[in-house]
Protein backbone atom coordinates (compact mmCIF):
# COMPACT_ATOMS: atom_id res chain seq x y z
CA UNK A 1 0.00 0.00 0.00
CA UNK A 2 2.75 2.34 1.00
CA UNK A 3 4.72 1.56 -2.11
CA UNK A 4 1.69 2.21 -4.23
CA UNK A 5 1.17 5.64 -2.71
CA UNK A 6 4.83 6.44 -3.21
CA UNK A 7 4.78 5.31 -6.81
CA UNK A 8 1.65 7.22 -7.68
CA UNK A 9 2.88 10.39 -6.03
CA UNK A 10 6.16 10.13 -7.94
CA UNK A 11 4.19 9.60 -11.14
CA UNK A 12 1.99 12.61 -10.45
CA UNK A 13 5.00 14.72 -9.56
CA UNK A 14 6.81 13.68 -12.75
CA UNK A 15 3.75 14.43 -14.86
CA UNK A 16 3.31 17.86 -13.27
CA UNK A 17 6.92 19.01 -13.48
CA UNK A 18 7.34 17.56 -16.96
CA UNK A 19 4.32 19.54 -18.04
CA UNK A 20 5.71 22.68 -16.46
CA UNK A 21 9.06 22.33 -18.20
CA UNK A 22 7.38 21.70 -21.54
CA UNK A 23 5.01 24.62 -21.05
CA UNK A 24 7.74 27.05 -20.06
CA UNK A 25 8.89 28.02 -23.57
CA UNK A 26 5.39 28.20 -24.95
CA UNK A 27 4.28 30.40 -22.11
CA UNK A 28 7.21 32.82 -22.55
CA UNK A 29 6.38 33.21 -26.22
CA UNK A 30 2.71 33.66 -25.40
CA UNK A 31 3.43 36.36 -22.86
CA UNK A 32 5.75 38.27 -25.18
CA UNK A 33 3.16 38.00 -27.93
CA UNK A 34 0.44 39.30 -25.64
CA UNK A 35 2.72 42.11 -24.45
CA UNK A 36 3.18 43.21 -28.04
CA UNK A 37 -0.52 43.13 -28.78
CA UNK A 38 -1.46 45.04 -25.63
CA UNK A 39 0.91 47.82 -26.65
CA UNK A 40 -1.43 49.39 -29.15
CA UNK A 41 -4.92 48.35 -28.13
CA UNK A 42 -5.38 48.50 -24.36
CA UNK A 43 -6.94 51.52 -22.63
CA UNK A 44 -6.45 51.94 -18.90
CA UNK A 45 -6.23 54.31 -15.99
CA UNK A 46 -4.00 53.96 -12.94
CA UNK A 47 -1.49 55.35 -10.48
CA UNK A 48 2.11 54.26 -10.19
CA UNK A 49 5.22 54.90 -8.10
CA UNK A 50 8.73 55.43 -9.40
CA UNK A 51 11.70 54.78 -7.18
CA UNK A 52 15.45 54.89 -7.60
CA UNK A 53 18.26 55.77 -5.24
CA UNK A 54 17.42 59.17 -3.79
CA UNK A 55 14.09 59.56 -5.56
CA UNK A 56 10.55 58.42 -4.91
CA UNK A 57 7.63 59.89 -6.83
CA UNK A 58 3.99 59.09 -7.47
CA UNK A 59 2.13 59.58 -10.73
CA UNK A 60 -1.29 59.23 -12.26
CA UNK A 61 -1.71 57.96 -15.76
CA UNK A 62 -4.58 57.60 -18.20
CA UNK A 63 -4.32 55.98 -21.56
CA UNK A 64 -6.99 55.83 -24.28
CA UNK A 65 -6.85 53.78 -27.40
CA UNK A 66 -9.71 54.78 -29.68
CA UNK A 67 -11.35 52.51 -32.22
CA UNK A 68 -9.78 54.62 -34.98
CA UNK A 69 -6.33 53.72 -33.69
CA UNK A 70 -5.55 57.03 -31.99
CA UNK A 71 -3.59 56.66 -28.77
CA UNK A 72 -3.73 59.39 -26.10
CA UNK A 73 -1.73 59.26 -22.87
CA UNK A 74 -1.98 61.65 -19.96
CA UNK A 75 0.57 61.76 -17.14
CA UNK A 76 0.35 63.81 -13.95
CA UNK A 77 2.84 63.82 -11.09
CA UNK A 78 0.97 63.61 -7.79
CA UNK A 79 3.70 64.71 -5.38
CA UNK A 80 5.78 67.87 -5.57
CA UNK A 81 5.41 69.95 -8.73
CA UNK A 82 2.39 68.96 -10.83
CA UNK A 83 4.29 67.91 -13.93
CA UNK A 84 1.78 67.13 -16.62
CA UNK A 85 2.26 65.66 -20.08
CA UNK A 86 -0.21 64.67 -22.78
CA UNK A 87 0.97 62.58 -25.64
CA UNK A 88 -1.01 61.68 -28.74
CA UNK A 89 0.18 58.95 -31.06
CA UNK A 90 3.64 59.15 -29.59
CA UNK A 91 3.96 62.93 -30.00
CA UNK A 92 3.87 65.25 -27.01
CA UNK A 93 0.99 67.64 -27.61
CA UNK A 94 0.82 69.45 -24.30
CA UNK A 95 3.14 69.85 -21.34
CA UNK A 96 3.03 71.74 -18.04
CA UNK A 97 4.85 75.06 -17.90
CA UNK A 98 7.23 73.79 -15.22
CA UNK A 99 9.05 71.46 -17.56
CA UNK A 100 8.11 73.01 -20.92
CA UNK A 101 11.45 74.72 -21.37
CA UNK A 102 13.36 71.64 -20.31
CA UNK A 103 11.82 69.39 -22.92
CA UNK A 104 13.36 70.71 -26.07
CA UNK A 105 12.28 68.18 -28.58
CA UNK A 106 8.94 67.05 -29.85
CA UNK A 107 10.14 63.49 -30.10
CA UNK A 108 10.02 62.75 -26.41
CA UNK A 109 9.84 59.12 -25.34
CA UNK A 110 9.55 57.72 -28.85
CA UNK A 111 7.62 54.49 -28.99
CA UNK A 112 8.54 51.32 -30.78
CA UNK A 113 7.34 47.77 -30.77
CA UNK A 114 9.33 45.24 -28.84
CA UNK A 115 11.55 43.33 -31.23
CA UNK A 116 11.64 39.78 -30.01
CA UNK A 117 14.58 38.36 -31.97
CA UNK A 118 17.33 40.57 -30.52
CA UNK A 119 15.76 40.16 -27.08
CA UNK A 120 16.09 36.40 -27.26
CA UNK A 121 19.65 36.71 -28.45
CA UNK A 122 20.87 38.81 -25.51
CA UNK A 123 18.47 37.82 -22.74
CA UNK A 124 17.11 34.56 -21.39
CA UNK A 125 13.41 35.15 -20.83
CA UNK A 126 11.97 33.07 -18.02
CA UNK A 127 8.50 33.01 -16.48
CA UNK A 128 9.21 33.07 -12.75
CA UNK A 129 5.66 32.59 -11.57
CA UNK A 130 2.65 34.57 -10.46
CA UNK A 131 2.10 37.29 -7.91
CA UNK A 132 -0.18 40.24 -7.26
CA UNK A 133 0.47 43.86 -8.20
CA UNK A 134 -2.04 46.68 -7.77
CA UNK A 135 -4.59 44.13 -6.63
CA UNK A 136 -4.36 42.12 -9.84
CA UNK A 137 -2.79 38.80 -10.72
CA UNK A 138 0.45 39.26 -12.64
CA UNK A 139 2.88 36.92 -14.34
CA UNK A 140 6.56 37.59 -13.58
CA UNK A 141 8.92 37.59 -16.55
CA UNK A 142 12.65 37.74 -15.91
CA UNK A 143 14.87 39.07 -18.68
CA UNK A 144 18.19 37.63 -17.63
CA UNK A 145 21.15 38.98 -19.65
CA UNK A 146 23.63 36.65 -21.33
CA UNK A 147 26.62 38.90 -20.70
CA UNK A 148 27.77 41.52 -18.21
CA UNK A 149 26.94 44.53 -20.39
CA UNK A 150 23.27 44.84 -19.43
CA UNK A 151 21.13 44.62 -16.33
CA UNK A 152 18.45 42.04 -15.56
CA UNK A 153 14.84 43.25 -15.76
CA UNK A 154 11.79 41.81 -14.04
CA UNK A 155 8.53 42.59 -15.79
CA UNK A 156 5.20 41.88 -14.10
CA UNK A 157 2.44 41.55 -16.69
CA UNK A 158 -1.23 41.82 -15.84
CA UNK A 159 -2.84 38.39 -16.33
CA UNK A 160 -5.96 39.85 -17.95
CA UNK A 161 -4.55 42.63 -20.18
CA UNK A 162 -0.77 41.86 -20.46
CA UNK A 163 0.01 45.48 -19.52
CA UNK A 164 3.26 45.72 -17.49
CA UNK A 165 2.21 46.67 -13.95
CA UNK A 166 5.64 46.48 -12.41
CA UNK A 167 9.10 46.82 -13.87
CA UNK A 168 12.20 46.26 -11.75
CA UNK A 169 15.73 46.94 -12.89
CA UNK A 170 18.33 44.94 -10.95
CA UNK A 171 22.08 44.98 -10.94
CA UNK A 172 24.28 41.94 -11.45
CA UNK A 173 24.01 41.11 -7.75
CA UNK A 174 20.23 41.17 -7.86
CA UNK A 175 19.99 44.46 -5.95
CA UNK A 176 17.18 46.78 -6.92
CA UNK A 177 18.25 49.80 -8.97
CA UNK A 178 14.91 51.12 -10.11
CA UNK A 179 11.24 50.40 -9.48
CA UNK A 180 8.25 51.33 -11.61
CA UNK A 181 5.08 49.93 -10.10
CA UNK A 182 1.37 50.52 -10.41
CA UNK A 183 -0.46 50.78 -7.10
CA UNK A 184 -3.87 51.06 -8.74
CA UNK A 185 -4.86 49.88 -12.18
CA UNK A 186 -8.18 49.91 -14.02
CA UNK A 187 -8.59 48.68 -17.61
CA UNK A 188 -10.99 50.82 -19.65
CA UNK A 189 -13.20 49.94 -22.59
CA UNK A 190 -11.84 51.12 -25.93
CA UNK A 191 -14.43 53.85 -26.58
CA UNK A 192 -14.20 55.54 -23.16
CA UNK A 193 -12.35 58.61 -24.44
CA UNK A 194 -15.44 60.25 -25.87
CA UNK A 195 -17.31 59.87 -22.60
CA UNK A 196 -14.61 61.34 -20.43
CA UNK A 197 -13.42 64.13 -22.72
CA UNK A 198 -10.05 65.79 -22.50
CA UNK A 199 -8.44 65.30 -19.10
CA UNK A 200 -5.62 67.82 -19.44
CA UNK A 201 -5.71 70.80 -17.05
CA UNK A 202 -5.24 74.43 -18.09
CA UNK A 203 -1.65 74.32 -16.86
CA UNK A 204 -0.80 71.94 -19.65
CA UNK A 205 0.47 74.15 -22.46
CA UNK A 206 0.55 73.18 -26.13
CA UNK A 207 4.02 72.29 -27.30
CA UNK A 208 5.77 74.52 -29.80
CA UNK A 209 6.89 72.82 -32.94
CA UNK A 210 10.27 71.27 -33.48
CA UNK A 211 13.31 72.87 -31.96
CA UNK A 212 15.44 70.03 -33.09
CA UNK A 213 17.73 70.89 -35.98
CA UNK A 214 16.34 69.87 -39.29
CA UNK A 215 19.59 70.51 -41.13
CA UNK A 216 22.10 68.09 -39.66
CA UNK A 217 24.72 68.85 -42.30
CA UNK A 218 25.08 72.41 -41.17
CA UNK A 219 25.37 71.40 -37.53
CA UNK A 220 27.84 68.69 -38.46
CA UNK A 221 30.00 71.29 -40.16
CA UNK A 222 29.75 73.46 -37.08
CA UNK A 223 30.91 70.51 -34.99
CA UNK A 224 33.97 70.16 -37.19
CA UNK A 225 33.42 66.65 -38.36
CA UNK A 226 30.43 64.56 -39.30
CA UNK A 227 31.82 61.08 -38.70
CA UNK A 228 31.76 61.11 -34.92
CA UNK A 229 31.16 57.73 -33.40
CA UNK A 230 32.41 55.30 -30.82
CA UNK A 231 34.25 52.28 -32.13
CA UNK A 232 32.94 49.80 -29.57
CA UNK A 233 29.49 49.19 -28.17
CA UNK A 234 28.40 46.12 -26.20
CA UNK A 235 27.24 43.33 -28.53
CA UNK A 236 23.58 43.62 -29.48
CA UNK A 237 23.32 47.40 -29.11
CA UNK A 238 22.42 49.10 -32.38
CA UNK A 239 22.17 52.78 -33.26
CA UNK A 240 18.54 53.85 -33.11
CA UNK A 241 18.75 57.51 -33.98
CA UNK A 242 21.16 60.39 -33.91
CA UNK A 243 20.47 64.11 -33.90
CA UNK A 244 22.03 67.53 -33.35
CA UNK A 245 20.70 70.04 -30.86
CA UNK A 246 21.84 73.50 -29.81
CA UNK A 247 24.09 73.39 -26.77
CA UNK A 248 22.85 74.51 -23.35
CA UNK A 249 25.08 77.49 -22.80
CA UNK A 250 27.23 78.16 -25.83
CA UNK A 251 26.55 78.61 -29.51
CA UNK A 252 27.73 75.12 -30.37
CA UNK A 253 25.85 71.93 -30.93
CA UNK A 254 25.47 68.63 -29.19
CA UNK A 255 25.36 65.47 -31.22
CA UNK A 256 23.50 62.67 -29.50
CA UNK A 257 23.27 59.05 -30.55
CA UNK A 258 20.91 56.53 -28.97
CA UNK A 259 21.75 52.83 -28.89
CA UNK A 260 19.48 50.01 -27.74
CA UNK A 261 19.49 46.24 -27.50
CA UNK A 262 15.69 46.14 -27.44
CA UNK A 263 15.41 46.57 -23.67
CA UNK A 264 18.32 48.67 -22.36
CA UNK A 265 19.39 52.03 -23.77
CA UNK A 266 22.34 54.33 -23.68
CA UNK A 267 23.04 57.69 -25.27
CA UNK A 268 26.37 59.07 -26.43
CA UNK A 269 26.76 62.85 -26.47
CA UNK A 270 29.51 64.73 -28.30
CA UNK A 271 30.10 68.36 -27.54
CA UNK A 272 32.85 70.76 -28.49
CA UNK A 273 34.55 72.31 -25.48
CA UNK A 274 36.27 75.65 -25.76
CA UNK A 275 39.34 76.47 -23.68
CA UNK A 276 38.17 74.39 -20.78
CA UNK A 277 40.55 72.27 -18.76
CA UNK A 278 38.12 69.42 -18.32
CA UNK A 279 39.27 65.85 -18.13
CA UNK A 280 36.07 63.92 -17.54
CA UNK A 281 34.32 62.14 -14.73
CA UNK A 282 32.06 59.32 -13.71
CA UNK A 283 28.75 59.35 -11.90
CA UNK A 284 26.07 56.89 -10.96
CA UNK A 285 22.50 58.14 -10.56
CA UNK A 286 20.49 55.14 -9.44
CA UNK A 287 20.40 52.90 -12.50
CA UNK A 288 21.97 55.48 -14.82
CA UNK A 289 25.72 55.48 -15.36
CA UNK A 290 27.38 58.65 -16.67
CA UNK A 291 30.93 58.64 -18.03
CA UNK A 292 32.56 61.74 -19.50
CA UNK A 293 35.88 61.81 -21.26
CA UNK A 294 37.78 64.45 -23.13
CA UNK A 295 39.09 63.49 -26.56
CA UNK A 296 40.92 65.36 -29.29
CA UNK A 297 39.22 64.63 -32.57
CA UNK A 298 40.95 66.18 -35.57
CA UNK A 299 42.47 68.85 -33.33
CA UNK A 300 39.03 69.71 -31.96
CA UNK A 301 38.64 69.15 -28.20
CA UNK A 302 35.45 67.22 -27.63
CA UNK A 303 33.72 65.97 -24.54
CA UNK A 304 32.20 62.58 -25.07
CA UNK A 305 29.60 61.53 -22.50
CA UNK A 306 27.97 58.13 -22.25
CA UNK A 307 24.66 58.06 -20.33
CA UNK A 308 22.66 54.91 -19.88
CA UNK A 309 21.04 52.21 -17.80
CA UNK A 310 23.99 49.89 -18.29
CA UNK A 311 26.80 48.84 -15.92
CA UNK A 312 29.39 51.52 -15.25
CA UNK A 313 32.22 49.36 -16.59
CA UNK A 314 30.50 48.92 -19.95
CA UNK A 315 29.77 52.65 -20.20
CA UNK A 316 33.41 53.35 -19.46
CA UNK A 317 34.56 50.96 -22.15
CA UNK A 318 32.27 52.64 -24.71
CA UNK A 319 33.68 56.06 -23.82
CA UNK A 320 37.25 54.78 -24.00
CA UNK A 321 36.69 53.25 -27.42
CA UNK A 322 36.64 56.64 -29.09
CA UNK A 323 40.21 57.18 -30.16
CA UNK A 324 41.84 60.41 -29.11
CA UNK A 325 44.62 61.95 -31.16
CA UNK A 326 45.69 63.89 -28.09
CA UNK A 327 49.00 62.09 -27.64
CA UNK A 328 50.40 62.89 -31.06
CA UNK A 329 49.07 66.44 -31.17
CA UNK A 330 50.27 67.47 -27.74
CA UNK A 331 53.84 66.33 -28.12
CA UNK B 1 62.47 63.84 21.19
CA UNK B 2 59.73 62.52 18.97
CA UNK B 3 61.74 63.57 15.91
CA UNK B 4 64.62 61.45 17.14
CA UNK B 5 62.38 58.46 17.67
CA UNK B 6 60.95 59.03 14.24
CA UNK B 7 64.39 59.14 12.67
CA UNK B 8 65.41 56.00 14.50
CA UNK B 9 62.30 54.30 13.15
CA UNK B 10 63.12 55.57 9.69
CA UNK B 11 66.65 54.25 9.95
CA UNK B 12 65.35 50.91 11.13
CA UNK B 13 62.93 50.82 8.24
CA UNK B 14 65.70 51.46 5.73
CA UNK B 15 67.79 48.70 7.32
CA UNK B 16 64.76 46.44 7.07
CA UNK B 17 64.64 46.06 10.84
CA UNK B 18 61.55 48.09 11.65
CA UNK B 19 58.74 46.46 13.56
CA UNK B 20 55.11 47.17 12.79
CA UNK B 21 54.84 49.99 15.29
CA UNK B 22 57.79 51.78 13.78
CA UNK B 23 56.51 51.29 10.27
CA UNK B 24 53.17 52.79 11.28
CA UNK B 25 54.90 55.71 12.93
CA UNK B 26 56.84 56.46 9.76
CA UNK B 27 53.80 56.09 7.56
CA UNK B 28 51.83 58.46 9.77
CA UNK B 29 54.49 61.11 9.47
CA UNK B 30 55.23 60.46 5.82
CA UNK B 31 53.75 63.76 4.67
CA UNK B 32 56.42 65.61 6.65
CA UNK B 33 58.91 67.14 4.17
CA UNK B 34 61.71 66.91 6.71
CA UNK B 35 61.18 63.20 7.14
CA UNK B 36 61.17 62.75 3.38
CA UNK B 37 64.43 64.62 3.12
CA UNK B 38 65.88 62.37 5.83
CA UNK B 39 64.63 59.33 3.97
CA UNK B 40 66.44 60.48 0.88
CA UNK B 41 69.63 61.35 2.81
CA UNK B 42 69.69 58.04 4.65
CA UNK B 43 69.39 56.20 1.40
CA UNK B 44 72.23 58.22 -0.06
CA UNK B 45 74.39 57.52 2.99
CA UNK B 46 73.55 53.85 2.86
CA UNK B 47 74.38 53.70 -0.83
CA UNK B 48 77.71 55.41 -0.26
CA UNK B 49 78.60 53.10 2.65
CA UNK B 50 77.69 49.99 0.71
CA UNK B 51 79.39 51.35 -2.38
CA UNK B 52 76.20 51.10 -4.38
CA UNK B 53 74.89 53.20 -7.22
CA UNK B 54 72.24 55.65 -6.12
CA UNK B 55 70.10 57.50 -8.59
CA UNK B 56 69.00 60.45 -6.54
CA UNK B 57 66.10 62.80 -7.07
CA UNK B 58 64.03 60.48 -9.13
CA UNK B 59 60.49 61.16 -8.05
CA UNK B 60 57.99 58.82 -9.55
CA UNK B 61 55.29 59.00 -6.93
CA UNK B 62 53.38 61.96 -8.33
CA UNK B 63 53.32 60.46 -11.80
CA UNK B 64 52.30 57.09 -10.44
CA UNK B 65 49.49 58.62 -8.41
CA UNK B 66 48.29 60.55 -11.45
CA UNK B 67 48.40 57.40 -13.56
CA UNK B 68 46.43 55.51 -10.93
CA UNK B 69 43.83 58.26 -10.92
CA UNK B 70 43.48 58.11 -14.69
CA UNK B 71 43.04 54.37 -14.56
CA UNK B 72 39.38 53.46 -15.24
CA UNK B 73 37.51 51.84 -12.41
CA UNK B 74 36.37 48.55 -13.76
CA UNK B 75 33.37 47.14 -12.03
CA UNK B 76 33.67 43.53 -11.22
CA UNK B 77 30.80 41.93 -12.97
CA UNK B 78 29.24 38.69 -12.02
CA UNK B 79 26.95 36.68 -14.14
CA UNK B 80 23.30 36.36 -13.51
CA UNK B 81 23.30 32.66 -12.86
CA UNK B 82 22.30 33.13 -9.24
CA UNK B 83 18.70 33.52 -10.33
CA UNK B 84 18.54 30.30 -12.24
CA UNK B 85 17.78 28.07 -9.35
CA UNK B 86 16.64 24.68 -10.47
CA UNK B 87 14.44 22.53 -8.29
CA UNK B 88 17.50 20.62 -7.18
CA UNK B 89 19.03 23.90 -6.11
CA UNK B 90 15.94 24.72 -4.11
CA UNK B 91 16.40 21.57 -2.04
CA UNK B 92 19.95 22.63 -1.39
CA UNK B 93 18.76 26.09 -0.46
CA UNK B 94 16.23 24.69 1.98
CA UNK B 95 18.91 22.55 3.59
CA UNK B 96 21.21 25.50 4.09
CA UNK B 97 18.63 27.87 5.52
CA UNK B 98 20.08 27.62 9.00
CA UNK B 99 23.53 28.45 7.73
CA UNK B 100 22.14 31.33 5.75
CA UNK B 101 20.36 32.76 8.77
CA UNK B 102 23.47 32.56 10.90
CA UNK B 103 26.08 33.69 8.44
CA UNK B 104 24.08 35.24 5.63
CA UNK B 105 22.79 38.30 7.42
CA UNK B 106 26.27 39.44 8.23
CA UNK B 107 27.53 38.75 4.72
CA UNK B 108 24.54 40.46 3.14
CA UNK B 109 25.04 43.57 5.24
CA UNK B 110 28.69 43.66 4.31
CA UNK B 111 27.73 43.35 0.70
CA UNK B 112 25.42 46.34 0.84
CA UNK B 113 28.01 48.27 2.77
CA UNK B 114 30.61 47.58 0.13
CA UNK B 115 28.20 48.51 -2.62
CA UNK B 116 27.44 51.81 -0.93
CA UNK B 117 31.11 52.49 -0.43
CA UNK B 118 31.65 51.78 -4.08
CA UNK B 119 28.94 54.22 -5.06
CA UNK B 120 30.25 56.98 -2.85
CA UNK B 121 33.72 56.38 -4.16
CA UNK B 122 32.60 56.67 -7.73
CA UNK B 123 30.72 59.88 -7.01
CA UNK B 124 33.73 61.41 -5.33
CA UNK B 125 36.32 60.06 -7.67
CA UNK B 126 36.30 62.98 -10.04
CA UNK B 127 39.80 64.00 -11.08
CA UNK B 128 39.75 66.87 -8.62
CA UNK B 129 41.80 64.65 -6.30
CA UNK B 130 45.27 65.96 -5.68
CA UNK B 131 47.83 63.17 -5.75
CA UNK B 132 50.09 65.00 -3.31
CA UNK B 133 47.42 64.98 -0.65
CA UNK B 134 47.69 61.23 -0.33
CA UNK B 135 49.64 60.14 2.77
CA UNK B 136 51.26 57.15 1.09
CA UNK B 137 53.88 58.91 -1.01
CA UNK B 138 56.91 57.88 0.93
CA UNK B 139 59.36 58.12 -1.91
CA UNK B 140 58.27 61.56 -2.94
CA UNK B 141 60.46 64.24 -1.44
CA UNK B 142 59.89 66.93 -4.05
CA UNK B 143 56.24 66.36 -4.81
CA UNK B 144 55.47 69.96 -4.12
CA UNK B 145 57.65 71.01 -7.04
CA UNK B 146 55.63 69.11 -9.61
CA UNK B 147 53.02 71.27 -11.27
CA UNK B 148 49.51 70.26 -10.34
CA UNK B 149 47.00 71.95 -12.65
CA UNK B 150 44.18 69.93 -11.12
CA UNK B 151 43.14 72.43 -8.49
CA UNK B 152 42.28 75.29 -10.79
CA UNK B 153 40.71 72.94 -13.32
CA UNK B 154 38.37 71.60 -10.68
CA UNK B 155 36.22 74.71 -10.46
CA UNK B 156 35.79 74.97 -14.23
CA UNK B 157 34.95 71.32 -14.38
CA UNK B 158 32.38 71.42 -11.65
CA UNK B 159 30.49 74.28 -13.20
CA UNK B 160 30.66 72.53 -16.56
CA UNK B 161 29.16 69.43 -15.01
CA UNK B 162 26.53 71.39 -13.15
CA UNK B 163 25.29 72.74 -16.44
CA UNK B 164 25.73 69.69 -18.62
CA UNK B 165 24.88 66.64 -16.55
CA UNK B 166 21.20 67.47 -15.94
CA UNK B 167 20.72 68.32 -19.58
CA UNK B 168 22.40 65.09 -20.74
CA UNK B 169 20.41 63.00 -18.27
CA UNK B 170 17.18 64.67 -19.28
CA UNK B 171 17.85 64.27 -22.96
CA UNK B 172 18.76 60.63 -22.47
CA UNK B 173 15.55 59.99 -20.52
CA UNK B 174 13.50 61.76 -23.17
CA UNK B 175 14.88 59.87 -26.10
CA UNK B 176 14.65 56.52 -24.35
CA UNK B 177 11.82 54.40 -25.54
CA UNK B 178 10.82 51.20 -23.86
CA UNK B 179 7.76 50.02 -25.68
CA UNK B 180 4.30 51.33 -26.34
CA UNK B 181 2.64 49.90 -23.28
CA UNK B 182 5.39 50.83 -20.84
CA UNK B 183 5.64 54.52 -21.72
CA UNK B 184 5.20 55.51 -18.07
CA UNK B 185 8.73 54.46 -17.20
CA UNK B 186 10.74 56.90 -19.37
CA UNK B 187 8.26 59.64 -18.44
CA UNK B 188 8.81 58.95 -14.73
CA UNK B 189 12.57 58.93 -15.23
CA UNK B 190 12.38 62.35 -16.85
CA UNK B 191 10.05 63.74 -14.19
CA UNK B 192 12.32 62.43 -11.43
CA UNK B 193 15.18 64.54 -12.79
CA UNK B 194 13.23 67.78 -12.52
CA UNK B 195 13.45 67.99 -8.75
CA UNK B 196 17.24 68.08 -8.81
Amino acid sequence: MRLKVLCSSVAIWAALTGGVFAAQDVSVEQWLQRLQEAQSTQSYQGAFVYERKGTFSTHEMTRFSSSTGQLTEHFLQLNGPAHEVVRTNGQVTCISAAIADKVNSIEVWPTHNIALDPLHQWYDVIVLGETRTAGRTTAVLLFSPNDQHRYPVELYLDQATAVPLRSLLLNERGQLLERFQFVQFQPLPADSEQKRGNTASINCLPVNTQQELTDPEWAATAMGRADLNVSWVPPGFVLQRSNYRPSVDNDGYVLSQVYSDGLAHFSVFYEKIHNLEIEGGRHQFGPTAVISRRVMHDRVPLMITVVGEIPLGSAERIALSMQSDQESKDD
Amino acid sequence: MSQDILKQSLSALIDNEADELELRRVLNASHDPELRASWSRYHLARAVMHNENYSAQVDLSANIMAAIDKEPILQASETKKARKISWLGRVAVAASVTLAVLGGVRFYNQDILQQDIMLTQTEHRLPAMTPAASPVVLASHNASNTPLPVAQAATGQESWYERRLPSYLRQHAQQTSVNKSESGLPYARTASLEGQ
